[in-house]
Parts: C-alpha cells; sequence; structure tokens
C-alpha cells in the first residue's frame, strides 16, 4: 500500500515538475515573441514616421531595415541584399557597420568602414554561392552561431574584420524572394543565439513586404511618369494637326488621325501654297520614331514643310528641300515616309510625289475602278539628294466623282489577335464598296471595319487616313454656300480620339 | 517563342573577315533594342563587314528598318559594307515601298552575298 502511494506522491511530483518545466518554456515563449513583436512593431512605427510618400525609395527603407535588424539582434554590422534577376546574382544596396567581404579578395588593408561598405556593395554573388547566395536561392535562413566552426563562412585576410558569429534570412514575398537580410558578430563578443535567429527572421517577413511594396510604387511612379509624357506627346501632335479641313469649292474634303498608344509619328496638313488660294498643298506622312522624338521630329518636318511649299509648285522639288534638311538633321536610323502634293483646284489636277509612303489611292466612280500610284521614291532623310533624286513626280487628272485616299501604315498593318494585317488588298476592297458615300463618311467606315478586324488588340501604329472627292456639278448645286462640310469639319477636329 | 533571337558566325572569306547574323522572328519598336545591342557588340570589335541572314525574319518595322539603315551607314564610313540575304517577300515588299531596295545591298544566296561585301574594298570607297 505504501509503496502505491510512493508511486503516486512520486508521479505527481514528477507532473508538478514537468508542469512548471512547461510553463517556464510557454512565458519564454511568451516573452521571446514579445520580444519579436515589439521589434516588429518599432519596425513598422518607424517606418511609417521616417516614409512620407515623396521619399519613397528602395535605399532609404533598406537604410531602415537594416538599422532595425542590427538594433534587434545587437549586431555590429548588417546588411540588405537584393537579388538581380537579369543577371541571377545578389549584392549588398545597403551596408552598416564594419561588415566584412564575402569573397575572396586581395590584400589591401580595407579597415576603415566606408571601404568595407564600398567594396560589399561591388560584390556580385551568384545564387547558390556563399552563405548569402545561399540563402537568396533557397528561400532558408540560417544561423552561424560559431563561424570558425562553418566552412560556408568566408574568412578574409588577417587585415579584415573577422566574422564571428552570422545570420541571414530571405526576403520573401508573393512566393518571390527578393533578397537577404544579414548580420553579423553579435556585440559584446558572444555569438547570436536562437532568439536573436527568430527576430532577424521575424523582421525579414515584415521588411520583405515593406520592400515589396515599394518596388511597387517605384513601378507606379515610372509608369505615372511615362504616361504623363505619352500625354504631352499627344496633346503635342494634335496641336500640329489642322484644327479643320480646308473649304475648298467643288471639293469635299476629310481629314483623320487616331495615335497609338505609343504615340507614332503620323500626321496630315493642308495649305495652300499660293495667295490666290489655288494650289492647295495636301501631305500626309509617317516618322519612324515613336513617343517624344518622333513628335518632335515630325513637328520639324511639318514646318519644314510649310517653308518650303510656299511659292513652289513642283512636289517634287519641295520633297528634295525637305530631304536635304532631315538628311542633315535627323538621327541615323529615323526616316519620314511623305506624299506630298499639289491640287489645283482650277484645273483639278493632283500633282505629286512619294518619299517613300503607301500609295495613293484613286476610286472613280464612274468606272467603279481603285487605281494605285506609287511613283518611284525614297523615305526622307536616309540618303542624301544625289540619291534621293530618283524621286518622281507624278500627275493625276480627277473626273467629277473621283475619291483621292492617302493613308499610313497603320491603315494596312492594322493586326488581329493571330497577327493578320487588314492589310492592302481588305482596304482597297473596302473603299470601293463604299465609293458613292462621301469622304467623312468612307473614312469613318473605314475605321469601323479595321476595328471590327482587329477586334480590340491594341493599336500599335498611328492610323491616319486623308481623301478628297471632286464633286460633280448636280452634287456640287446641292451643296449649300460651296460646301458645308460638317461631317469634314468633325475629323478635322476630332483627331485626338486615341 | 521569343519575339527575336539571333545567331551569329563567322564569315570565312580569302580577302576579308566579317560576321554573318542569321535573324528570327520579327524586328519591332521593341525588340529593335536588342537587334541593335547585337549588331553593336559585334561592330565594336573592329567588323566592317556584315550580312543579315533574314530568311527568317517574319517582320521588320520602320524601326528595325532604321537600325539597319543605320548599320550600313556606320559600316561604310568603317570602310565596310552591309548585305541583306534573302529577306521574305513580305520584308522585301516593304523595303521596297520605302525606296530602300534602292540602298541596300540584297542578295538571294549567300555566294552573291559575299561577293558584293567583297566589292566593298577600302579603295573603292576613296572615290
Amino acid at each position: 500500500m505504501l509503496l502505491i502511494y510512493i508511486i503516486i506522491i512520486g508521479v505527481l511530483a514528477f507532473w508538478v515538475a514537468s508542469l512548471r518545466r512547461r510553463e517556464q518554456q510557454l512565458l519564454q515563449l511568451i516573452d521571446k515573441y514579445h520580444r519579436e513583436r515589439k521589434a516588429t512593431f518599432a519596425f513598422l512605427n518607424n517606418l511609417g514616421e521616417r516614409l512620407t510618400t515623396s521619399t519613397i525609395a528602395i535605399e532609404p527603407v533598406l537604410e531602415i531595415i537594416t538599422e532595425f535588424i542590427i538594433d534587434a539582434t545587437e549586431a555590429e554590422a548588417g546588411a540588405a541584399f537584393l537579388v538581380d534577376p537579369s543577371d541571377n546574382t545578389v549584392s549588398a544596396r545597403v551596408v552598416q557597420g564594419m561588415f566584412p567581404p564575402l569573397m575572396p579578395t586581395t590584400n589591401y588593408v580595407l579597415t576603415k568602414q566606408k571601404y568595407l561598405e564600398e567594396r560589399l556593395k561591388r560584390e556580385k554573388i551568384p545564387l547558390g554561392q556563399g552563405l548569402i547566395g545561399e540563402v537568396a536561392q533557397t528561400g532558408l535562413a540560417v544561423l552561424v552561431a560559431d563561424a570558425d566552426q562553418d566552412p560556408r563562412v568566408p574568412q578574409p585576410p588577417k587585415d579584415f574584420p573577422r566574422i564571428r558569429s552570422m545570420m541571414a534570412a530571405p526576403l520573401v514575398a508573393r512566393g518571390q524572394i527578393s533578397g537577404v537580410l544579414a548580420v553579423v558578430n553579435k556585440r559584446g563578443g558572444g555569438n547570436f543565439s536562437q532568439e536573436d535567429y527568430d527576430i532577424l527572421i521575424a523582421l525579414a517577413d515584415q521588411a520583405a513586404s515593406t520592400v515589396e511594396f515599394v518596388k511597387l510604387h517605384d513601378e507606379f511612379v515610372k509608369k505615372q511618369r511615362i504616361e504623363q509624357e505619352l500625354q504631352v506627346a499627344h496633346e503635342f501632335q494634335r496641336m500640329l494637326l489642322p484644327k479643320e479641313c480646308p473649304r475648298v469649292p467643288g471639293y469635299r474634303i476629310a481629314a483623320f488621325s487616331k495615335p497609338a498608344l505609343e504615340v507614332g509619328g503620323d500626321y496630315y496638313d493642308f495649305f495652300f501654297v499660293d495667295d490666290e488660294c489655288r494650289y492647295l498643298g495636301v501631305v500626309i506622312a509617317d516618322v519612324s520614331g515613336k513617343g517624344i522624338p518622333g513628335a518632335l521630329i515630325m513637328a520639324m518636318v511639318r514646318a519644314v514643310v510649310r517653308a518650303e511649299s510656299r511659292g513652289n509648285l513642283s512636289p517634287r522639288d519641295v520633297l528634295l528641300r525637305v530631304n536635304e534638311r532631315t538628311y542633315q538633321d535627323t538621327k541615323d536610323n529615323v526616316f519620314v515616309t511623305m506624299i506630298y502634293g499639289i491640287l489645283d483646284t482650277r484645273e483639278n489636277v493632283f500633282r505629286f510625289a512619294r518619299a517613300g509612303h503607301e500609295p495613293v489611292i484613286v476610286l472613280n466612280r464612274k468606272t467603279q475602278n481603285a487605281r494605285l500610284y506609287g511613283p518611284d521614291g525614297i523615305a526622307l532623310g536616309m540618303v542624301d539628294n544625289d540619291l534621293f533624286s530618283v524621286t518622281e513626280e507624278m500627275v493625276i487628272r480627277l473626273s467629277p466623282g473621283d475619291i483621292v485616299t492617302l493613308y499610313t501604315d497603320g491603315v494596312v498593318e492594322a493586326m488581329d489577335e493571330a497577327k493578320n494585317e487588314y492589310g492592302q488588298t481588305r482596304f482597297v476592297d473596302f473603299l470601293l464598296s463604299n465609293r458613292e458615300k462621301e469622304p467623312g463618311e468612307i473614312i469613318e467606315k473605314v475605321l469601323e471595319d479595321i476595328e471590327s478586324f482587329t477586334r480590340g488588340i491594341p493599336q500599335h501604329d498611328d492610323i491616319t487616313l486623308v481623301a478628297f472627292e471632286l464633286l460633280d456639278e448636280a452634287d456640287q448645286a446641292t451643296l449649300p454656300d460651296n460646301g458645308t462640310m460638317d461631317e469634314n469639319l468633325k475629323f478635322g477636329m476630332g483627331n485626338h480620339n486615341g | 517563342m521569343k519575339a527575336f533571337n539571333y545567331e551569329t558566325r563567322e564569315i570565312t572569306h580569302d580577302e576579308y573577315k566579317g560576321v554573318c547574323f542569321v535573324l528570327r522572328g520579327y524586328i519591332d519598336a521593341h525588340t529593335v533594342i536588342e537587334f541593335e545591342k547585337a549588331v553593336q557588340d559585334v561592330i565594336s570589335t573592329g567588323v566592317n563587314r556584315v550580312i543579315l541572314e533574314m530568311s527568317a525574319l517574319s517582320y521588320v518595322s520602320s524601326a528595325g528598318i532604321g537600325a539597319m539603315m543605320a548599320l550600313a551607314r556606320k559600316l561604310s564610313q568603317d570602310g565596310g559594307d552591309l548585305v541583306l540575304l534573302s529577306p521574305t517577300q513580305k520584308v522585301y515588299t516593304i523595303l521596297e515601298g520605302l525606296g530602300f531596295t534602292k540602298i541596300f545591298k540584297i542578295a538571294n544566296t549567300e555566294t552573291e552575298a559575299l561577293q558584293k561585301l567583297r566589292l566593298a574594298a577600302p579603295d573603292e570607297k576613296q572615290e
């Protein structure tokens, strides 16, 4: 009986003791969590205080993070490394304290903190190599309590500070390893403990989402800036287009330009080259550059064409002069395709030259024919006038009811999802089947047809169309006041539809 | 499939050295950056005779053609030349429309391309 009591008391005593131990462990755990939480909260607080929207950038954030991990783990030095996905390396972006180099090094005496920092930042550590490379590749944290016992820790030549103890934790956000946080050497000489290690991991976890946020913010700001730039380019391009199409007795004129998202350099222009308003200059052009550079070249070319065309009745001659200027002033890889024509509104003759541009299409309502005119010619800005002079001039005599159509390659190269092009055949057929309509309406229909072909695939190049019709006498009679061209005006002003 | 890729190989000819780029995919405003870099890397080593083998190049945008024109001009300044080898019908039509078939040297066979490059001997350029 006594034996049973002894056994029961023994078991109870053991149970109480293990409870105590368990309690002790729990208290330690709570204390540990408390410390971790404290460090994390302090980190977030500090981050919130020190960062304003205007200072959100990766380096300052990494500075704060590094400062914090050094503090919370009582380390002598710390560094924040980021992965460079372009060459699969990881390198230090921020270094604080005396952080020894991690790669083999020459024997220069580099004990000053500044040199050490620069040295470490220059090291490009391949993923998987050494402790930091390993953490950056596997995403698993590492604690090396006693570095002398671990061959993975590089020991620099004797003049450098030594690594006694080291820890590294990955920055993981959205399943991606974006970098590594590392600290070396416990202050006061001891080794890093399991507790220090847990704090580093907790902070790294928090830091990872902060770094991710900053990166997204960076991207957003960059995108915003590009969008603003595009907005300026669009606005600029729109400014250079005629506000409305000219009203010319006996003619209906319409034009439309729809810039692509990235802004190409299409433009069209109308102006009288003489004072009597008999000869109407008609321009359609496509600058090969995109964005603001493209828009600027377009502005330059437009100014040169306008200046050179005054009083000059030869389109070829004007193009030669324009080529001379653009050949000198543009970069080697930029060219401009253009059709420049002069419409003699009294004799109803269209005289034009083609600088590497899409051909002129003339729809004849009586014969129900479409004819393409593509005289010899070279794009502007590529060759000197010796070669450019092969560019020919051509004359088209218009009959009443004829519709002359000019367009840029954005029309025929519009693509559907399967990268099929709208194409010249479909374009010409479509024009023919709509030949009874007015120019403004034809342009409208073409745009609709392109849209139904591309089915919502974003436009990759500017689309520009110019069309003019020589009215027959019956048609002219029905037009009050020499033609009130509401449709045309609408197109002329609606060129910012992009 | 990548939008654009290329291979390079040395041109072996008795009288000169050069590089042939075998281009694949298409060159547009985006991939042109890669093309320009590839070319720059090669000509910065002193190469002045280049063949662009284009039979597997489905499309070249104006940006790509601009880059080729700039390359042709650079090589000719360096006493060399550029030859476009076997462009597809589509690419040829684009070049023709721009009037650039009058400017570029274009060949249908490698032998013809090598012959055209040989004619770009430095002394012929100094007229």
